[in-house]
């Protein structure tokens, strides 16, 4: 599934949404192949966490895969893949601490950078503060600055992945924008 | 922040997603107001901040374990010939189980009215429904629509069911073009309502008896195996030539593998049970199948082939 299978690489998302629903797994496994990085990234700054990112953003292929049927193409695959991966995540760390699973199985720790091993000074103490402040935001908060700083979506695809009117997204962000404000002035000390 | 000036207005202004007048407003008002000049400041430095985090791309790992079990959901969901039965051509096919032959039945729009009642019979080594050359994965007699045998499984989806039943329009089979790979050119007239809410499973078991001794012995497998037995019930499908009944199994999605190895089992139990002279009629016939469908208008068929045709299995999805 790494690789895109021949012959489909010109098909546009919804062509292959089409032929994921008619069974074609190649066409799915394009799917995930374009998407994943972006769907992980989100998750793995949502959840803090490699190791859970990964188990998550598989499930939340999974379960579009199961659910493909149910998608009508009024949104971007993206968008859907987004808010599926969300909800998995929300319910993946309901369930960690539900169970009371120690630091490391979702707990929110910077996931390990383990491919530019000589950049690791300031900027990476800055960054894991920037993760932790991201973490002690509650999941709504989280999921909106993810959208709009990291993932760089606009207003009308945050609010078709929140569900939410346009204009809640601009007062939602703003909310959100403070309270991270709050918990990078609690984790560094200072005003950002 | 005393100026009473939006927050979210000065949020959107920020992000660049105001309209003009918005805008007008908004660059009007911090001409003026250091308060919301230093807050656009604060949000500057706090979205620089948060994007120096790195973007992480997926492990190498992560595609494979989902390609195995979104392979696993298609095998279940989804043959090759269910792709023709949900998109192309809303087949009904009904599957003899049995390892060299099948039959297929097919009941077209044009002949529903009359008399005769269509059956096929594939002949033997034919059973495979792949499109290698020179081998024609299915038969065909007036009157009925291209048919298809599979394969190791079963298949039929809500509109089969509702073909089986004659419910299905003349404008609904209309065919779509497939491309090399076999696969829809374009989605269907209903690709809107195609998608299907239920995430059940369905399974159809069509036996030429009333199909009581097949659901008792599914429903204990299911129920020593603790599965919920969410529904079932006989009722009679098809024409009076199949005398086929049906029951229907809905069960949640994650249990669809005990499911399939339970009628897997089954499957196996019924090849077992048919006798060498049903299968022996069905190669003869089969061999002369081309000849023989033309003429299929309803002279009944050998009683030894009426019991033969009736064991198959149907798994469906709605």
């Amino acid at each position: 599934m790494g690789s895109e299978p021949q012959g489909l690489s010109s098909y546009s998302d919804r062509e292959l949404v089409w032929r994921s629903q008619a069974g074609d797994t190649d066409a799915f496994g394009l799917l995930v192949t374009r998407h994943q990085d972006r769907i992980f990234n989100a998750v793995v700054r949502f959840c803090g966490n490699a190791e859970d990112a990964q188990d998550i953003t598989q499930r939340a292929f999974v379960n579009a895969f199961r659910k493909i049927r149910e998608f009508k193409g009024e949104s971007a695959f993206t968008t859907w893949m987004y808010r599926i991966a969300f909800n998995q995540a929300v319910s993946f760390l309901r369930e960690s601490r539900r169970q009371g699973l120690p630091a490391g199985s979702g707990s929110g720790m910077e996931p390990v950078d383990d491919r530019r091993p000589g950049d690791r000074i300031e900027s990476e103490e800055n960054r894991a503060k920037v993760q932790e402040a991201l973490n002690r935001l509650s999941s709504d908060d989280r999921r909106i600055i993810i959208l709009k700083e990291l993932e760089d979506r606009s207003y009308d695809q945050i609010a078709e992945v929140l569900r939410v009117p346009v204009g809640t997204v601009r007062s939602r962000l703003f909310r959100a924008r403070q309270a991270l404000k709050q918990e990078l002035k609690l984790v560094i000390g200072t005003s950002p | 922040m005393g100026c009473g000036f939006s927050r979210e207005l000065l949020t959107a202004y920020f992000d660049g997603e105001v309209d003009a007048s918005e805008r007008a407003q908004t660059e009007r008002h911090i001409t003026s107001c250091s308060d919301c000049l230093r807050e656009l400041a604060d949000m500057k430095s706090l979205s620089m901040r948060v994007r120096r985090l790195e973007r992480r791309p997926a492990p190498v790992s992560l595609a494979e374990p989902i390609a195995r079990e979104i392979r696993l959901i298609a095998a279940i969901r989804f043959t090759r010939a269910g792709r023709w039965a949900q998109w192309a051509v809303s087949m009904a096919a009904v599957v003899l189980v049995s390892a060299s032959v099948a039959v297929v039945v097919r009941r077209h729009a044009a002949s529903r009215e009359s008399a005769g009642v269509p059956v096929a019979v594939e002949a033997p080594g034919r059973s495979d429904p792949g499109t290698s050359e020179g081998v024609q994965p299915w038969v065909t007699a007036p009157g009925f629509d291209r048919m298809y045998t599979p394969f190791d499984g079963w298949l039929l989806d809500g509109r089969e069911r509702n073909d089986v039943e004659g419910g299905e329009s003349e404008s609904e089979r209309e065919e779509t073009p497939l491309d090399s790979s076999g696969f829809p050119t374009r989605p269907p007239a209903d690709f809107e309502a195609a998608a299907d809410k239920s995430e059940s499973l369905e399974v159809w078991i069509v036996t030429s008896d009333d199909g009581r001794g097949m659901r008792a012995k599914i429903e204990d497998r299911l129920k020593r195996r603790g599965l919920p037995f969410v529904k079932g019930s006989p009722t009679l499908v098809g024409s009076d030539y199949v005398r086929s009944r049906y029951l229907e199994v809905e069960l949640p999605e994650d249990e669809l593998r005990l499911l399939r190895e339970e009628i897997l089992h089954e499957a196996a139990a019924l090849e077992q049970s048919t006798s060498e002279a049903e299968a022996k009629w069905l190669r003869e016939r089969g061999e002369r199948a081309t000849a023989d469908e033309k003429k299929l208008d309803g002279t009944p068929l050998p009683e030894s082939a009426r019991r033969a045709s009736g064991r198959r299995i149907i798994l469906a999805f709605r």
